[in-house]
Protein backbone atom coordinates (compact mmCIF):
# COMPACT_ATOMS: atom_id res chain seq x y z
CA UNK A 1 0.00 0.00 0.00
CA UNK A 2 1.51 3.55 -0.80
CA UNK A 3 0.18 5.29 2.52
CA UNK A 4 2.10 3.12 4.42
CA UNK A 5 5.24 2.90 2.53
CA UNK A 6 6.67 5.74 5.04
CA UNK A 7 5.46 3.93 8.33
CA UNK A 8 7.48 0.56 6.82
CA UNK A 9 10.40 2.62 6.15
CA UNK A 10 10.17 3.73 9.93
CA UNK A 11 9.64 0.59 10.95
CA UNK A 12 12.44 -0.74 9.59
CA UNK A 13 15.09 1.93 9.91
CA UNK A 14 13.99 1.58 13.65
CA UNK A 15 14.67 -1.83 14.06
CA UNK A 16 18.12 -1.54 11.67
CA UNK A 17 19.27 1.29 14.22
CA UNK A 18 18.62 -0.93 17.20
CA UNK A 19 20.15 -3.64 15.33
CA UNK A 20 23.18 -1.59 14.95
CA UNK A 21 22.96 -0.50 18.97
CA UNK A 22 22.88 -4.23 20.17
CA UNK A 23 25.61 -4.97 17.59
CA UNK A 24 28.16 -2.28 18.84
CA UNK A 25 26.94 -3.44 22.26
CA UNK A 26 28.17 -7.33 21.42
CA UNK A 27 31.52 -6.23 19.93
CA UNK A 28 32.41 -3.71 22.78
CA UNK A 29 31.07 -6.46 25.57
CA UNK A 30 33.65 -9.11 23.27
CA UNK A 31 36.37 -6.96 23.61
CA UNK A 32 35.75 -6.58 27.09
CA UNK A 33 35.82 -10.09 27.56
CA UNK A 34 39.23 -10.38 25.20
CA UNK A 35 41.03 -7.87 27.00
CA UNK A 36 40.52 -9.90 30.56
CA UNK A 37 41.54 -12.84 28.76
CA UNK A 38 44.70 -11.34 27.63
CA UNK A 39 44.60 -9.68 30.61
CA UNK A 40 44.84 -13.52 32.64
CA UNK A 41 46.79 -15.33 30.11
CA UNK A 42 50.01 -12.75 29.22
CA UNK A 43 50.23 -10.27 32.56
CA UNK A 44 53.03 -10.34 34.46
CA UNK A 45 52.61 -11.03 37.99
CA UNK A 46 55.59 -8.91 38.85
CA UNK A 47 54.22 -5.70 37.86
CA UNK A 48 56.61 -2.44 37.74
CA UNK A 49 55.53 0.77 39.11
CA UNK A 50 53.77 3.08 36.19
CA UNK A 51 56.73 5.60 34.97
CA UNK A 52 54.31 8.57 35.65
CA UNK A 53 53.37 7.68 39.57
CA UNK A 54 57.85 8.13 39.55
CA UNK A 55 57.14 12.05 39.04
CA UNK B 1 66.82 -4.24 38.36
CA UNK B 2 66.29 -2.08 35.70
CA UNK B 3 66.24 2.70 36.07
CA UNK B 4 62.81 2.02 36.06
CA UNK B 5 62.02 -0.18 38.91
CA UNK B 6 64.90 1.61 41.23
CA UNK B 7 63.15 4.80 40.50
CA UNK B 8 59.76 3.23 41.67
CA UNK B 9 57.70 5.08 44.24
CA UNK B 10 58.06 3.05 47.91
CA UNK B 11 54.76 1.90 48.20
CA UNK B 12 53.78 -1.61 47.55
CA UNK B 13 50.22 -0.40 45.68
CA UNK B 14 49.37 -1.91 41.97
CA UNK B 15 46.26 -1.34 40.32
CA UNK B 16 46.84 -4.62 39.15
CA UNK B 17 46.09 -6.14 42.74
CA UNK B 18 42.95 -7.73 43.51
CA UNK B 19 42.55 -5.02 46.80
CA UNK B 20 42.40 -2.25 44.20
CA UNK B 21 39.93 -4.17 41.81
CA UNK B 22 37.71 -4.74 44.73
CA UNK B 23 37.88 -1.61 46.22
CA UNK B 24 37.11 0.15 42.56
CA UNK B 25 34.25 -1.68 42.31
CA UNK B 26 32.73 -1.17 45.97
CA UNK B 27 33.41 2.65 45.07
CA UNK B 28 31.69 2.98 42.09
CA UNK B 29 28.67 0.96 43.23
CA UNK B 30 28.32 2.94 46.62
CA UNK B 31 29.01 6.57 44.41
CA UNK B 32 26.43 5.07 41.72
CA UNK B 33 23.81 4.65 44.55
CA UNK B 34 24.29 8.36 46.70
CA UNK B 35 24.40 9.99 42.85
CA UNK B 36 20.59 11.66 43.70
CA UNK B 37 21.55 13.64 46.83
CA UNK B 38 24.30 15.78 46.64
CA UNK B 39 25.29 15.43 50.48
CA UNK B 40 25.22 11.58 49.76
CA UNK B 41 27.61 11.90 46.90
CA UNK B 42 29.88 13.83 48.59
CA UNK B 43 30.54 12.19 51.51
CA UNK B 44 30.58 8.85 49.96
CA UNK B 45 32.95 10.37 47.39
CA UNK B 46 34.89 11.44 50.38
CA UNK B 47 35.28 8.18 51.76
CA UNK B 48 36.53 6.53 48.99
CA UNK B 49 38.81 9.23 48.59
CA UNK B 50 40.31 8.25 52.02
CA UNK B 51 40.23 4.58 51.66
CA UNK B 52 42.17 4.94 48.57
CA UNK B 53 44.85 7.04 50.65
CA UNK B 54 44.77 4.20 53.30
CA UNK B 55 45.24 1.67 50.09
CA UNK B 56 48.71 3.39 48.47
CA UNK B 57 49.93 3.96 52.38
CA UNK B 58 52.17 6.01 53.40
CA UNK B 59 53.87 7.39 57.26
CA UNK B 60 51.90 9.29 59.52
CA UNK B 61 54.29 12.53 58.83
CA UNK B 62 53.32 12.42 55.62
CA UNK B 63 49.49 12.34 56.31
CA UNK B 64 50.17 15.56 58.76
CA UNK B 65 52.19 17.43 56.38
CA UNK B 66 49.00 16.42 53.66
CA UNK B 67 46.40 17.71 55.91
CA UNK B 68 48.43 20.84 56.57
CA UNK B 69 49.17 21.71 52.83
CA UNK B 70 45.40 20.79 51.70
CA UNK B 71 44.23 23.23 54.53
CA UNK B 72 47.27 26.09 53.81
CA UNK B 73 45.80 25.73 50.00
CA UNK B 74 41.87 25.92 50.64
CA UNK B 75 42.49 28.68 53.55
CA UNK B 76 44.18 30.99 51.20
CA UNK B 77 41.80 30.78 48.60
CA UNK B 78 39.02 31.07 50.93
CA UNK B 79 41.14 34.63 52.16
CA UNK B 80 41.63 35.40 48.38
CA UNK B 81 37.74 35.45 47.48
CA UNK B 82 35.88 36.70 50.42
CA UNK B 83 38.53 39.38 51.66
CA UNK B 84 39.76 40.54 47.91
CA UNK B 85 41.75 42.94 49.71
CA UNK B 86 45.51 43.73 48.52
CA UNK B 87 46.82 41.23 51.85
CA UNK B 88 44.91 38.58 50.61
CA UNK B 89 46.19 39.22 46.90
CA UNK B 90 49.69 38.40 48.58
CA UNK B 91 48.99 35.85 50.44
CA UNK B 92 47.29 33.83 47.54
CA UNK B 93 50.57 34.70 45.50
CA UNK B 94 52.72 33.42 48.45
CA UNK B 95 50.06 30.59 48.32
CA UNK B 96 50.90 29.97 44.49
CA UNK B 97 55.53 30.33 44.99
CA UNK B 98 54.89 27.57 47.90
CA UNK B 99 53.32 25.06 45.53
CA UNK B 100 55.44 25.69 43.46
CA UNK B 101 57.95 25.33 45.64
CA UNK B 102 56.65 22.17 46.76
CA UNK B 103 56.06 20.94 43.18
CA UNK B 104 60.08 21.30 42.82
CA UNK B 105 61.42 20.20 46.35
CA UNK B 106 58.91 17.36 46.98
CA UNK B 107 60.93 15.23 44.74
CA UNK B 108 64.79 16.25 45.54
CA UNK B 109 64.68 15.95 49.25
CA UNK B 110 68.02 14.76 48.82
CA UNK B 111 69.22 18.44 47.03
CA UNK B 112 69.40 19.78 50.63
CA UNK B 113 71.20 17.70 52.47
CA UNK B 114 71.71 18.27 55.77
CA UNK B 115 69.89 21.64 55.87
CA UNK B 116 66.67 19.97 55.19
CA UNK B 117 64.30 20.41 58.64
CA UNK B 118 62.54 17.11 57.04
CA UNK B 119 66.06 15.06 56.66
CA UNK B 120 64.64 12.62 60.07
CA UNK B 121 61.43 12.28 59.34
CA UNK B 122 59.86 10.49 56.31
CA UNK B 123 57.42 13.03 55.11
CA UNK B 124 56.86 11.41 51.54
CA UNK B 125 53.16 11.62 50.06
CA UNK B 126 52.49 9.85 47.09
CA UNK B 127 50.92 12.01 44.52
CA UNK B 128 52.36 15.08 46.01
CA UNK B 129 53.42 16.70 42.48
CA UNK B 130 49.40 16.59 41.60
CA UNK B 131 48.13 17.69 45.06
CA UNK B 132 50.72 21.00 44.02
CA UNK B 133 49.23 21.29 40.70
CA UNK B 134 45.85 21.25 41.44
CA UNK B 135 46.52 24.13 44.61
CA UNK B 136 48.27 26.40 42.45
CA UNK B 137 44.98 25.86 39.54
CA UNK B 138 42.60 26.91 42.51
CA UNK B 139 44.98 29.37 44.08
CA UNK B 140 45.42 31.04 40.59
CA UNK B 141 41.60 31.32 39.50
CA UNK B 142 40.54 32.09 43.47
CA UNK B 143 38.10 35.01 42.37
CA UNK B 144 36.83 33.68 39.22
CA UNK B 145 35.54 30.26 41.16
CA UNK B 146 31.92 30.18 41.85
CA UNK B 147 30.61 29.06 45.16
CA UNK B 148 33.88 27.77 46.51
CA UNK B 149 33.38 25.12 49.71
CA UNK B 150 35.15 23.04 51.94
CA UNK B 151 33.68 19.57 50.87
CA UNK B 152 33.87 20.37 47.31
CA UNK B 153 37.86 21.45 46.98
CA UNK B 154 38.86 18.81 49.89
CA UNK B 155 37.14 15.98 47.28
CA UNK B 156 38.95 17.84 44.10
CA UNK B 157 42.15 17.54 46.12
CA UNK B 158 42.20 14.21 47.12
CA UNK B 159 39.72 12.92 43.73
CA UNK B 160 41.33 9.29 43.52
CA UNK B 161 41.28 8.68 39.84
CA UNK B 162 43.35 11.63 39.55
CA UNK B 163 45.51 11.28 42.73
CA UNK B 164 48.43 9.54 41.51
CA UNK B 165 49.49 11.16 38.43
CA UNK B 166 46.88 13.10 36.82
CA UNK B 167 45.46 14.01 34.43
CA UNK B 168 45.51 17.29 36.47
CA UNK B 169 42.01 18.22 36.50
CA UNK B 170 40.38 21.97 36.56
CA UNK B 171 38.45 22.48 40.27
CA UNK B 172 35.08 23.79 37.87
CA UNK B 173 34.76 20.99 35.66
CA UNK B 174 35.41 18.59 38.53
CA UNK B 175 33.05 20.86 40.62
CA UNK B 176 30.00 20.74 37.87
CA UNK B 177 30.33 16.65 37.34
CA UNK B 178 30.69 16.66 41.49
CA UNK B 179 27.28 18.84 41.62
CA UNK B 180 25.51 17.30 38.48
CA UNK B 181 27.29 13.62 37.95
CA UNK B 182 26.77 12.94 34.23
CA UNK B 183 24.27 10.06 33.41
CA UNK B 184 26.18 6.47 33.33
CA UNK B 185 23.51 4.55 31.38
CA UNK B 186 24.86 0.65 29.40
CA UNK B 187 26.79 2.51 26.51
CA UNK B 188 28.44 4.76 29.08
CA UNK B 189 29.32 1.76 31.23
CA UNK B 190 30.10 -0.40 28.34
CA UNK B 191 32.57 2.59 27.03
CA UNK B 192 33.97 3.12 30.47
CA UNK B 193 34.71 -0.69 31.02
CA UNK B 194 35.99 -1.10 27.44
CA UNK B 195 38.59 2.07 27.96
CA UNK B 196 39.65 0.24 31.75
CA UNK B 197 40.47 -3.21 29.90
CA UNK B 198 42.18 -1.42 27.18
CA UNK B 199 44.05 0.70 29.82
CA UNK B 200 44.77 -2.49 31.59
CA UNK B 201 45.84 -4.43 28.45
CA UNK B 202 48.13 -1.56 27.46
CA UNK B 203 50.29 -1.29 30.81
CA UNK B 204 50.18 -4.96 32.05
CA UNK B 205 50.19 -7.34 28.75
CA UNK B 206 51.99 -4.99 26.45
CA UNK B 207 54.16 -2.17 28.36
CA UNK B 208 55.25 -4.67 31.15
CA UNK B 209 56.06 -7.49 28.79
CA UNK B 210 57.89 -6.02 25.97
CA UNK B 211 59.68 -3.77 28.57
CA UNK B 212 62.98 -5.91 27.68
CA UNK B 213 62.95 -3.88 24.28
CA UNK B 214 63.34 -0.47 25.88
CA UNK B 215 66.56 0.79 26.37
CA UNK B 216 65.94 1.27 30.36
CA UNK B 217 66.00 -2.32 30.39
CA UNK B 218 69.45 -3.05 29.23
CA UNK B 219 71.34 -2.84 32.36
CA UNK B 220 74.08 -0.06 33.69
CA UNK B 221 75.96 -0.06 30.76
CA UNK B 222 73.66 -0.01 27.50
CA UNK B 223 76.29 1.80 25.28
CA UNK B 224 78.33 -1.54 25.37
CA UNK B 225 75.14 -3.10 23.23
CA UNK B 226 75.34 -3.00 19.78
CA UNK B 227 74.26 0.03 17.53
CA UNK B 228 71.37 -1.77 15.67
CA UNK B 229 69.91 -2.65 18.92
CA UNK B 230 70.48 0.71 21.18
CA UNK B 231 68.57 2.27 17.79
CA UNK B 232 65.67 -0.22 18.89
CA UNK B 233 65.93 0.04 22.30
CA UNK B 234 65.47 4.17 22.08
CA UNK B 235 62.73 3.68 19.94
CA UNK B 236 60.77 1.09 21.47
CA UNK B 237 61.62 2.83 24.80
CA UNK B 238 58.96 6.00 24.02
CA UNK B 239 56.41 3.16 22.69
CA UNK B 240 56.28 1.57 26.25
CA UNK B 241 56.43 4.97 27.92
CA UNK B 242 53.54 5.88 25.73
CA UNK B 243 51.89 2.15 27.07
CA UNK B 244 52.49 3.10 30.11
CA UNK B 245 51.50 6.54 31.00
CA UNK B 246 48.41 6.18 28.48
CA UNK B 247 47.21 3.08 29.77
CA UNK B 248 47.50 4.13 33.31
CA UNK B 249 45.28 7.25 32.25
CA UNK B 250 42.76 5.01 30.08
CA UNK B 251 42.17 2.90 33.81
CA UNK B 252 41.72 6.05 35.57
CA UNK B 253 39.47 7.95 32.72
CA UNK B 254 37.28 4.61 32.60
CA UNK B 255 36.92 4.60 36.37
CA UNK B 256 36.01 8.82 36.59
CA UNK B 257 33.30 7.47 33.88
CA UNK B 258 31.87 5.59 35.85
CA UNK B 259 31.30 7.33 38.69
CA UNK B 260 29.71 10.26 36.08
CA UNK B 261 32.96 12.15 36.07
CA UNK B 262 34.39 13.43 32.73
CA UNK B 263 38.16 14.13 33.30
CA UNK B 264 40.49 15.77 31.16
CA UNK B 265 42.27 13.41 28.13
CA UNK B 266 46.20 13.02 28.60
CA UNK B 267 46.86 11.87 25.21
CA UNK B 268 45.96 12.50 21.65
CA UNK B 269 47.76 10.51 19.41
CA UNK B 270 51.35 11.82 19.82
CA UNK B 271 52.63 9.10 17.44
CA UNK B 272 50.97 11.24 14.52
CA UNK B 273 52.71 14.11 15.88
CA UNK B 274 54.80 16.24 12.91
CA UNK B 275 56.96 18.50 15.08
CA UNK B 276 57.50 18.62 18.65
CA UNK B 277 55.22 21.40 19.69
CA UNK B 278 52.45 19.15 18.09
CA UNK B 279 53.70 16.19 20.38
CA UNK B 280 53.55 18.39 23.27
CA UNK B 281 49.94 19.32 22.29
CA UNK B 282 48.99 15.70 22.21
CA UNK B 283 51.59 13.85 25.13
CA UNK B 284 50.55 14.60 28.41
CA UNK B 285 48.28 16.89 27.68
CA UNK B 286 47.06 18.23 31.11
CA UNK B 287 50.80 19.34 32.13
CA UNK B 288 51.24 21.33 29.05
CA UNK B 289 47.61 23.03 29.36
CA UNK B 290 48.44 23.58 32.97
CA UNK B 291 52.14 25.28 32.13
CA UNK B 292 50.95 26.95 29.39
CA UNK B 293 47.64 28.59 31.19
CA UNK B 294 49.83 29.25 34.28
CA UNK B 295 53.33 29.90 32.95
CA UNK B 296 53.69 31.13 29.09
CA UNK B 297 50.36 32.58 28.76
CA UNK B 298 50.95 34.93 31.54
CA UNK B 299 54.80 35.18 30.68
CA UNK B 300 53.50 36.51 27.01
CA UNK B 301 50.91 38.72 28.95
CA UNK B 302 53.86 40.68 30.52
CA UNK B 303 55.35 40.58 27.13
CA UNK B 304 52.79 42.14 25.06
CA UNK B 305 51.99 44.82 27.68
CA UNK B 306 55.41 46.05 28.41
CA UNK B 307 57.49 45.38 25.04
CA UNK B 308 57.08 46.91 21.80
CA UNK B 309 55.15 44.85 18.90
CA UNK B 310 58.20 44.49 16.52
CA UNK B 311 60.28 43.63 19.83
CA UNK B 312 58.69 40.56 21.16
CA UNK B 313 59.29 37.76 19.00
CA UNK B 314 62.73 37.03 20.76
CA UNK B 315 61.29 37.37 23.94
CA UNK B 316 58.22 35.17 23.65
CA UNK B 317 60.40 32.46 21.91
CA UNK B 318 62.50 32.67 25.45
CA UNK B 319 59.40 32.06 26.79
CA UNK B 320 58.71 29.11 24.78
CA UNK B 321 62.02 27.93 25.66
CA UNK B 322 61.28 29.02 29.95
CA UNK B 323 58.44 26.87 29.44
CA UNK B 324 60.19 23.75 28.35
CA UNK B 325 62.59 24.07 31.15
CA UNK B 326 59.96 24.35 33.82
CA UNK B 327 58.24 21.55 32.24
CA UNK B 328 61.83 19.46 31.92
CA UNK B 329 62.77 20.31 35.65
CA UNK B 330 59.38 19.53 37.09
CA UNK B 331 60.16 15.58 36.63
CA UNK B 332 63.27 16.35 38.62
CA UNK B 333 65.74 18.58 39.23
CA UNK B 334 69.13 17.01 37.65
CA UNK B 335 71.24 17.75 35.04
CA UNK B 336 69.89 14.75 33.00
CA UNK B 337 66.19 16.66 32.79
CA UNK B 338 67.94 19.86 32.86
CA UNK B 339 69.13 18.68 28.68
CA UNK B 340 66.35 17.52 28.16
CA UNK B 341 64.86 20.77 28.50
CA UNK B 342 67.16 22.25 26.65
CA UNK B 343 66.68 19.44 23.91
CA UNK B 344 62.95 20.95 23.91
CA UNK B 345 63.29 24.58 24.48
CA UNK B 346 66.14 24.59 21.50
CA UNK B 347 63.23 22.43 19.30
CA UNK B 348 60.23 24.58 20.25
CA UNK B 349 63.02 27.67 19.28
CA UNK B 350 64.20 25.98 15.87
CA UNK B 351 59.74 25.35 15.20
CA UNK B 352 59.65 29.63 15.98
CA UNK B 353 62.33 30.96 13.78
CA UNK B 354 61.07 28.28 10.63
CA UNK B 355 57.75 29.93 11.06
CA UNK B 356 58.96 33.42 10.99
CA UNK B 357 62.31 33.13 8.94
CA UNK B 358 62.24 30.19 6.79
CA UNK B 359 58.60 29.05 5.78
CA UNK B 360 57.86 32.13 3.45
CA UNK B 361 61.80 32.48 2.30
CA UNK B 362 62.94 31.63 -1.12
CA UNK B 363 65.05 28.36 -0.16
CA UNK B 364 62.03 27.10 1.41
CA UNK B 365 60.43 27.15 -1.91
CA UNK B 366 62.86 25.31 -3.58
CA UNK B 367 62.57 21.80 -3.95
CA UNK B 368 65.92 20.77 -1.51
CA UNK B 369 65.10 23.54 0.89
CA UNK B 370 60.89 22.51 0.60
CA UNK B 371 62.52 18.61 1.72
CA UNK B 372 64.49 19.98 4.81
CA UNK B 373 62.17 22.46 6.16
CA UNK B 374 59.08 21.11 5.12
CA UNK B 375 59.90 17.03 4.97
CA UNK B 376 56.75 14.84 3.67
CA UNK B 377 54.34 13.88 6.63
CA UNK B 378 56.14 10.44 7.32
CA UNK B 379 59.50 11.78 7.52
CA UNK B 380 58.39 14.35 10.04
CA UNK B 381 56.53 11.98 12.62
CA UNK B 382 59.36 9.72 12.45
CA UNK B 383 61.60 12.94 12.94
CA UNK B 384 59.73 13.60 15.94
CA UNK B 385 59.21 10.16 17.46
CA UNK B 386 62.56 9.38 16.87
CA UNK B 387 64.06 13.20 18.37
CA UNK B 388 61.22 12.81 21.73
CA UNK B 389 62.55 8.98 22.21
CA UNK B 390 66.36 10.33 22.11
CA UNK B 391 65.68 12.90 24.53
CA UNK B 392 63.84 10.61 26.97
CA UNK B 393 67.44 8.82 27.17
CA UNK B 394 68.32 11.08 29.95
CA UNK B 395 65.35 10.42 32.13
CA UNK B 396 67.01 7.42 33.82
CA UNK B 397 70.82 7.16 32.81
CA UNK B 398 73.85 9.48 34.04
CA UNK B 399 74.36 12.12 31.42
CA UNK B 400 78.06 10.64 30.36
CA UNK B 401 76.25 7.73 29.79
CA UNK B 402 73.84 9.37 27.80
CA UNK B 403 76.75 10.99 25.66
CA UNK B 404 78.45 7.69 25.27
CA UNK B 405 74.95 6.18 24.11
CA UNK B 406 74.00 9.50 21.38
CA UNK B 407 77.41 8.66 20.22
CA UNK B 408 77.50 4.94 19.66
CA UNK B 409 73.90 5.67 17.83
CA UNK B 410 75.52 8.48 15.57
CA UNK B 411 78.66 6.48 14.88
CA UNK B 412 76.73 3.28 14.44
CA UNK B 413 79.87 0.78 15.88
CA UNK B 414 79.58 -2.64 16.99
Amino acid sequence: MIGSEPMQQETTQAGASSRNLTGRRLTKAVAIGVGIVLLLLFANGEQAAFIYQNF
Amino acid sequence: MNPVDQAAVGTSFSLASPTFVVFAVLACTAIALTRSSLGASRATIAVANIAFLGLIGGSLHGWIMLAIFIHAAFGLTWFARHRGDVLSKRLAIAGIAASWLVLFVNKNMDLFGQISAFRFLDVTVVGMSYLAFRAISVLQEATEVEDFNYPDFVNYMLFFPTLLAGPIERYEPFKTDLRSPRPVDVDVALDACLRITKGYVKKFVLADNLAPLGIFAFGSEPESVSSGMLWLGVLAQLALIYLDFSGYCDIMIGIARLLGFRIQENFDRPYLARNIQDFWNSWHMSLTFFVRDYVFTPICRVIFWHIPKKKQFPYITAAYFGTMLVIALWHKISLGFLLFGIMHGLALTYIQLKRRYLDKSGFAQALPGSLLIKPPVPVAILLTWTFFALSTVVWFFPVATTLAIFQRLVLLGG
